[in-house]
């Protein structure tokens, strides 16, 4: 294979070495603070002379990660959940039904790709004023459902256009109706766009904080980001606590992504991809 | 193609429904808000006021300053994602299973909620952080710096610490760029006699302009929306050295309760997007074309 870079092979591993060291330190260095004792806190640099893993247990209490998780993976779990199944089925009528003005509706709908959540939260927060939905586990759930639509829906379609119309169609001979060709045929092939979306509006939603800043205010509410940044802010958290605190938050997230790197990084990427 | 309309219809209904409730509803109503008056609690007191909202933009200072510092967020975050982002495609661009383990290794931060970076690099940062314990041990400072406290380190840290974290994304999509290129045009290349440094700058390069473009709109579209990062390490202080458009907006609507100036920040956020977006969809169509 002809070599493509125009550099030489020495410069490029100091250079791969060097930004290996940039990405992989504050990692390092946050794992490293999360079990030090306060004495050691600003005085090691990587290796702490004693190891105190009772931080992580006193995080967990004092940043309430129970409360935390519990409210992150319910408003990221059912704000998906909708968005996987409302694309889904949006997905399958742009691609396999001639509908008058479904070209212009598909991308009415994509179009929101380029709405910024920060641009629309003061009517929406107007809105669920309105709807007495403000501070409760919908007014983020809502937004984050709509947010992941137009991504997802373009996804399906693009993916469910490949699927070949012979099987639909024996089904449908088979008087199977539109609803049970959806569900009983066509979500099993589409298995992999099914993974892609979930993906990506899964970790949208986990790692959102602007919605949830403005809406959440109980803090029987907050999500894992919201807790994070109130409370490193309020209580001027001891850093050992903090640093235990991050790497509790960060620990599931980097265990799935080992497990499914490609779909991962499929799935983050997505957003860019469409078009 | 099928051709049973009704049902046709009803599968893309409930998507359509939430588009139009929570999306485009709100998009309208925050153009009709920046025209109106009415502190955030009491609904019932929104009255109409014409441009009088848009007339507060220009003595507004604090606007100004967010507008300058959040181009030179994306002005600064965009370059050097992409040329940290090209140069890490460009040298991981072979599949071995080493430079598979560094590619993703380097994707990490983008799984991470830029709340959890801005924490971990508010620590970093800290006159007692780290980063200063290695400048001094190294003998580089005498004194600590004040990253995230100095009027002109301020910003330039956020855009460290966002490039950090985004880098990885960057880079994914220039090595999906560059496997697209077909690999005969560089055994022709070879043949012809190029040398390495041609076949970038012959090959490579014009055969990734489509892929650079889409990539730099991107980091465009997603600079002008920086919040997070900002209000976790600085709030967008000191003395709005750090604020951007998105913390301003908070700060009006949801401090000082003054809706409806609120929304004229939120319109020209979106007119700005949307100049982003037309740009993206005009240079999609002629990819196509």
């Amino acid at each position: 294979m002809p070599r493509r870079e125009p550099f030489s092979r020495n410069l490029i591993w100091i250079l791969i070495a060097l930004w290996l060291v940039v990405t992989l330190f504050p990692f390092l260095w946050v794992l490293s603070l999360s079990v030090r004792t306060p004495k050691e806190v600003f005085t090691a640099i990587l290796l702490p002379k004693t190891i105190r893993l009772a931080n992580y247990l006193e995080a967990w209490s004092k940043f309430g990660f129970t409360l935390l998780f519990r409210n992150s993976v319910l408003v990221s779990l059912s704000s998906v959940a909708v968005t996987v199944f409302i694309s889904a089925l949006a997905g399958y009528g742009f691609s396999k039904f001639r509908l008058k003005g479904g070209s212009f509706l598909f991308h009415l709908i994509l179009s929101g790709v380029m709405i910024p959540p920060v641009a629309v939260v003061i009517p929406l927060f107007v809105f669920m004023k309105r709807l007495g939905l403000f501070n409760s586990y919908p007014s983020v759930i809502i937004p984050y459902i709509v947010f992941g639509l137009p991504v997802s829906t373009f996804i399906f379609k693009s993916y469910i256009q490949n699927v070949s119309n012979d099987i639909l169609d024996a089904a449908r001979i088979d008087g199977c109706g539109e609803l049970g060709i959806f569900l009983r045929i066509l979500l099993p092939i589409i298995k992999p766009a099914v993974a892609t979306v979930t993906i990506f509006t899964f970790m949208t939603n986990w790692n959102e904080f602007l919605l949830a800043v403005i809406f959440l205010h109980d803090k029987g509410l907050y999500t894992l980001p919201l807790g994070m940044s109130v409370f490193v802010g309020q209580y001027s958290a001891p850093w050992q606590l903090i640093g235990a605190g991050v790497v509790i938050s960060i620990a599931p997230v980097l265990a799935l992504f080992f497990v499914l790197q490609n779909q991962f990084i499929r799935g983050l990427t997505a957003g860019a991809v469409r078009g | 193609m099928r051709t049973h309309r009704f049902a046709g219809y009803l599968f893309i209904l409930p998507a359509l429904l939430f588009f139009l409730a929570f999306l485009v509803y709100p998009l309208l109503h925050t153009v009709y808000l920046s025209l109106t008056e009415w502190a955030g609690f009491d609904l019932k007191k929104i009255t109409f006021v014409g441009f009088d909202n848009f007339k507060l933009i220009p003595p507004d200072w604090i606007f100004w300053k967010a507008m300058r510092n959040t181009f030179y967020f994306v002005v600064g975050t965009t370059v050097f994602l992409n040329l940290f982002g090209l140069g890490l495609a460009l040298f991981l661009n072979n599949s071995t299973r080493f430079t598979h383990v560094v590619r993703t290794l380097v994707f990490i931060p983008v799984l991470l909620s830029p709340v959890i970076v801005g924490v971990m690099w508010s620590r970093i940062f800290d006159p007692f952080g780290v980063l200063n314990q290695i400048l001094e041990k190294l003998g580089l400072i005498q004194t600590p710096i004040f990253w995230l406290g100095a009027k002109n380190m301020a910003l330039v840290s956020i855009i460290g610490a966002t490039v950090w974290q985004w880098v990885g994304y960057d880079m994914v999509l220039y090595l999906t760029g560059l496997q697209q290129i077909p690999e005969e045009l560089y055994e022709a290349a070879m043949i012809d006699g190029a040398n390495r440094w041609q076949m970038f700058r012959r090959v490579t390069v014009p055969l990734l302009k489509g892929v650079a473009t889409m990539v730099i709109l991107l980091n465009f579209i997603g600079g002008v929306r920086i919040f997070d990062l900002v209000y976790v390490m600085t709030k967008g202080g000191p003395n709005h050295n750090t604020e951007v458009l998105a913390t301003h907006l908070y700060e009006v609507a949801f401090w000082f309760n003054k809706m409806g100036y609120a929304s004229v920040i939120s319109v020209i956020i979106l007119a700005i997007s949307l100049v982003f977006a037309y740009l993206r969809s005009r240079l999609m169509s002629e990819e196509k074309a």
